[in-house]
């Protein structure tokens, strides 16, 4: 009975793709000197260009969960159902009170998914890290939305264009930033990112690599207007951003536990989301958007194989898990293509994004040009160490295991396919570098 | 007592004689048990495998040994059974264990399961669940003066002092004079790993150099004539291998240590290097604490059950010999793949105040010592059809060290002397102290394992005879007061056949992890259980080959082969295949 729940969803995914396509040229024709054009449904609900975007992502990633987690409870497919209604609602909600809301409430969901089905005692406190970091970063930006008549800001995103002044900018930018900071994550404030992916199930894995992180991208896109009419300078975030990123990045290469590689690899590519983002450039603007998505495909399907490999196994080890080209070889196959997407080959929509970031950059900062071509190298390292670890070399099984069925080859097939084909189609269609 | 040598002493009983043991070597046979060695002479036809060495025997008699009987190569029968497979393995199984240790967990995740469940105390496992939950959600909100409630299991006493462990108990005896290329390999790595003990097994938090105790007396084989020929082609690989030992004649042995009696004996085997004793208690706190500072972490408690997918109904078959799961033939390939290959998921530990935790796991390394053949049970082991049916033939075997006085002994100039009728005396110390045992001889004079007693009819029968006969200066052994530590000591001060009333100033029992099939290791995975690496049957050589053994499980859990030293041999695959891996010389 409670898969008819998940009706809406599917019949809304194709709704929602073609929106997409409609999005997009809202998209491109939106103006980034401090003005987001919105396509208001309702009062209080609709949808700007990334938006578009995000909300097609949020339906294909909760599909790709209920049809991935269809051994678990009941419940486990409830939560997933109320948790991809809050972050679609999230979204959707067009007041910035609205946002918030979901923005917290989408919290609740996840840490009963980190605690309920979590493998390991330690997710104890990765749930209090996650709870602490949103909660404590974001309360700022409750103040600046509840004192906003103090601040001439209004209650919905359409206000907010730069309408905002005072003495105290640069503490006000920090409101408004700071909780999507620690949302995207940015480096400094990532730490709760590998304690919960560690800790929570395969599918918990890939609604927070998948869309949560998202919330981050699209709050940070929804209050540039407000921060760029501030005047303060967002470079310090932005430096931030690109050198930690590329710290990380580093530490992913000698990273032993497959989903600590992978919740690392996806700091290091939002950094370069929120380098896109607060470049307020158009091409670093599409960038960021498009390496949102396109991470939310690939992100999410390798913490599935992560998640798979883990049930073959028993580890998440790279030592110990060697030699799976011979022993699961239907599912390496997704494997490499996964890793493929994650280190940005071409045609896929990573590899766009990838190059209007490098773009972007090289116009802004020659540093931060050569700190994302970095980014760009150490991507490729640390997935061909993810991929060569565990599918060659000698295996400890004498003979091949069970690939695991069609519904595995489905979701992965599927995330594969979505940041290869469709938004790489569309970015191709909407993309006007003239 | 008597009468339970008296089999021993009879020259019919001698054929059975193999390397100190009664016949030990076994066969599988397809109905899923050991057979003894009279079934399988008369069960099997005559196979092509090698006999081996003719045996060392150290008994009491000198005849010559008969070749050992050809033994039968296992044939797994394909002959249709009526019983449905694994149903009476599995119903044994279940009696042993009670039923509500063997829930389905599969279909208890989720919420409830593991909701706010805090390492080492909850489960729900326990007698009282609901009950000791709320003590312990009590127990969380009491302020630290007051007294945390305690939990008691009955039952269960936790000695994690190591008081019956096999690597304190033992007697920690380090050699290089084996028969087998990799016993002498493994023993020369775990030397040099003694020897840089107090640099390897430094941390900075402890107080002091960590020390193991490696006192190198050197060793001194004695053999008569049925022997002799065994010991100088041991010798001979000893040799090619870098040990540093030398053949001495009767007038060469006496010459060198005047307090043996030469008497019967042949040929001499000694060691000069890298022989004597360590203290097995020191490397193995030692050990621990290096571990605990690389970020180990111990959990105290026993192992009462594993979780194993062989428990899963999808591995069973049905009446018709189909597999519950797929529909196929048992007898099909791909079934076969998928039903061999067990694994296992879970160790449930009981802990010290009566819970019991899930501890799940990718790689489990059994190295249980005496237990390791309920463990390897637990883990599924033996429950299967054809090659799953093998369990490990690893089980308890009791040993007695006796601790004897004797100023007029032997002296500094004491090896560790290992006698032809099996008895062996070391040096403990500097104060004329000799610590003494011998080895049963043959399965029916083993003690009894129900407990730990020490049987001093066995001492005075067994050990002390000849014992007294190959060194003299024992007869008038004195004990410096009654001081017996350890279990239940039975002093006999009548023995009719010896001149001196003779007391000991010190005794114990000790479990002794034996491998029966071939009183050698088992070093590796389990060839079915894909996720079980084995580190068992020491059979009295556990503490000297840990080392390397810890080694090769490392490399076999990173590069899934044995890099350093070629130890396939040891393998399980010996136990399917009866390629026994015996040992000629042995202790114990």
């Amino acid at each position: 009975m409670f898969e008819l729940l998940t009706l809406p969803a599917i019949f809304s995914h194709p709704i929602c793709m073609g929106a997409s396509l409609v999005g997009g040229y809202f998209f491109e024709l939106s103006e980034f000197s401090g003005e987001h054009l919105w396509v208001l449904s309702s009062v209080f609900t609709g949808l700007d260009g990334p938006g578009f975007f995000m909300l097609s992502l949020n339906k294909c990633i909760f599909l790709g969960i209920i049809f991935s987690g269809s051994s678990e409870s009941r419940a486990y497919s409830i939560i997933v159902f109320i948790l991809s209604l809050i972050v679609g609602g999230c979204f959707q909600v067009h007041s910035v009170v609205g946002f918030y809301v979901f923005f917290e409430t989408s919290l609740l969901p996840m840490m009963v998914l980190i605690l309920g089905w979590g493998y390991q005692p330690e997710r104890l406190g990765a749930s209090k890290y996650l709870l602490a970091y949103t909660v404590f970063f974001s309360f700022p930006f409750l103040i600046y939305i509840l004192t906003g008549s103090v601040f001439g800001g209004g209650l919905s995103f359409s206000d907010w264009r730069g309408n905002a002044s005072g003495v105290w900018g640069g503490l006000l930018a920090w409101f408004l930033l700071s909780g999507f900071a620690v949302k995207i994550p940015v480096f400094g404030l990532h730490l709760w990112l590998p304690k919960a992916h560690v800790e929570a199930s395969s599918g918990g894995s890939m609604v927070l690599a998948g869309v949560l992180l998202k919330l981050g991208g699209i709050g940070f896109w929804r209050v540039m207007p407000e921060v760029e009419g501030l005047g303060v300078s967002v470079d310090l975030l932005s430096s931030l951003a690109i050198w930690g990123g590329l710290s990380v990045s580093i530490i992913c290469v000698v990273q032993c536990d497959l989903k600590l590689l992978i919740a690392y690899s996806s700091v290091s590519h939002m950094s370069l989301v929120v380098w896109g983002l607060l470049s307020l450039s158009l091409l670093g603007s599409q960038g960021g958007v498009l390496m949102m998505a396109a991470h939310g495909f690939s992100s999410s399907g390798l913490f599935y194989q992560a998640g798979l490999i883990y049930s073959k196994s028993g580890s998440r080890s790279l030592l110990l898990n060697q030699g799976l080209l011979s022993v699961i070889p239907g599912l390496i196959f997704y494997w490499f293509f996964l890793n493929c997407l994650s280190m940005g080959t071409p045609p896929s929509s990573n590899f766009l994004s990838e190059i209007e970031i490098l773009t972007s950059s090289s116009v802004l900062s020659g540093s931060a040009w050569g700190a994302v071509l970095a980014m760009a190298f150490f991507s490729v390292v640390y997935s061909m160490v993810a991929y060569t670890m565990t599918s060659q070399g000698r295996s400890s099984s004498q003979g091949r295991m069970e690939s695991g069925g069609s519904s595995c080859s489905l979701v992965l097939g599927f995330h594969i396919l979505c940041s290869v084909l469709l938004i790489g189609l569309f970015s191709g269609v909407k993309l006007n570098l003239g | 007592m008597l009468t339970k040598l008296g089999p021993c002493l009879s020259p019919m009983w001698a054929r059975l004689l193999y390397s100190g043991k009664a016949g030990r070597v076994r066969s599988w046979h397809s109905s899923g048990r050991w057979l003894k060695q009279d079934e399988v002479v008369a069960n099997g036809p005559a196979n092509e495998a090698t006999p081996p060495p003719s045996a060392v025997v150290k008994s009491h008699s000198s005849q010559v040994e008969k070749p050992f009987p050809e033994r039968t190569l296992v044939e797994f029968a394909e002959e249709e059974t009526s019983v449905p497979v694994m149903s009476l393995k599995e119903e044994e199984y279940r009696l042993k264990v009670k039923d509500s240790y063997l829930v389905d967990y599969k279909n208890n995740q989720g919420l409830v399961r593991y909701m706010f469940k805090k390492p080492f105390e909850t489960s729900y496992l326990t007698n009282r669940p609901i009950q000791n939950n709320i003590l312990r959600a009590v127990d969380q909100i009491k302020p630290q003066s007051m007294q945390k409630t305690t939990f008691f299991k009955e039952g269960i006493n936790h000695h994690y002092e190591y008081r019956q462990c096999v690597t304190t108990t033992t007697g920690g005896t380090i050699r290089l004079q084996y028969s087998r290329q990799e016993n002498i390999e493994m023993a020369q790595y775990g030397v040099d790993f003694f020897r840089q003990a107090g640099k390897l097994l430094y941390t900075h938090h402890a107080p002091h150099q960590p020390r193991v105790n490696f006192h190198p007396t050197g060793l001194l084989a004695l053999a008569d004539d049925s022997q002799a020929e065994l010991l100088e082609q041991t010798h001979g690989v000893q040799i090619s291998l870098g040990v540093r030992a030398e053949l001495m004649s009767p007038a060469q042995l006496s010459k060198r240590f005047p307090y043996i009696n030469t008497q019967g004996v042949a040929v001499a085997s000694h060691g000069h290097e890298c022989a004597g004793r360590v203290d097995p208690f020191a490397l193995l706190s030692n050990l621990k604490m290096k571990c605990e500072d690389l970020g180990v972490t111990f959990v105290h408690g026993d192992v009462h059950n594993f979780v194993h997918e062989m428990l899963n109904d999808q591995k069973f078959v049905d009446e018709e010999g189909r597999s519950l799961k797929t529909g196929k033939a048992v007898t099909d390939r791909e079934s076969e793949i998928e039903r061999v290959h067990n694994r296992v998921t879970e160790a449930h530990i009981h802990l010290p105040d009566g819970d019991v935790w899930p501890l799940a796991a990718g790689r489990f390394i059994l190295c249980g010592g005496h237990q390791n053949g309920h463990l390897g049970r637990l883990c599924g082991f033996g429950l299967g059809k054809e090659e799953l049916v093998a369990d490990l033939p690893v089980e308890p075997r009791k040993r007695y060290y006796f601790k004897l006085s004797a100023p007029q002994g032997p002296g500094l100039n004491c090896p560790l002397v290992v006698d032809n009728t099996g008895v062996f005396f070391r040096r403990e110390g500097y104060g004329g102290v000799y610590y003494v045992s011998r080895p049963p001889g043959c399965l029916e004079n083993e003690p009894s394992t129900q407990n730990l007693d020490v049987d001093m009819d066995y001492f005075h029968e067994w050990v002390l005879p000849p014992l007294v006969d190959r060194v003299p200066a024992f007869k008038d052994a004195k004990a410096s007061g009654l001081n017996c530590q350890g279990y239940i000591c039975i002093l006999n001060l009548n023995c009719s056949f010896l001149p001196t009333i003779l007391q000991v100033m010190d005794c114990y029992g000790t479990f002794e992890d034996v491998n029966f099939h071939d009183e050698n290791p088992v070093i590796g995975p389990h060839p079915y259980h894909t996720n079980v690496l084995l580190g068992v049957g020491g059979s009295g050589m556990g503490i000297q080959l840990a080392p390397a053994i810890g080694r090769a499980l490392c490399e076999y859990l990173t590069e899934h082969e044995c890099k350093t030293l070629s130890l396939e041999n040891f393998d399980f695959q010996r136990l399917l295949f009866h390629k026994p891996m015996f040992e000629a010389i042995h202790l114990s």
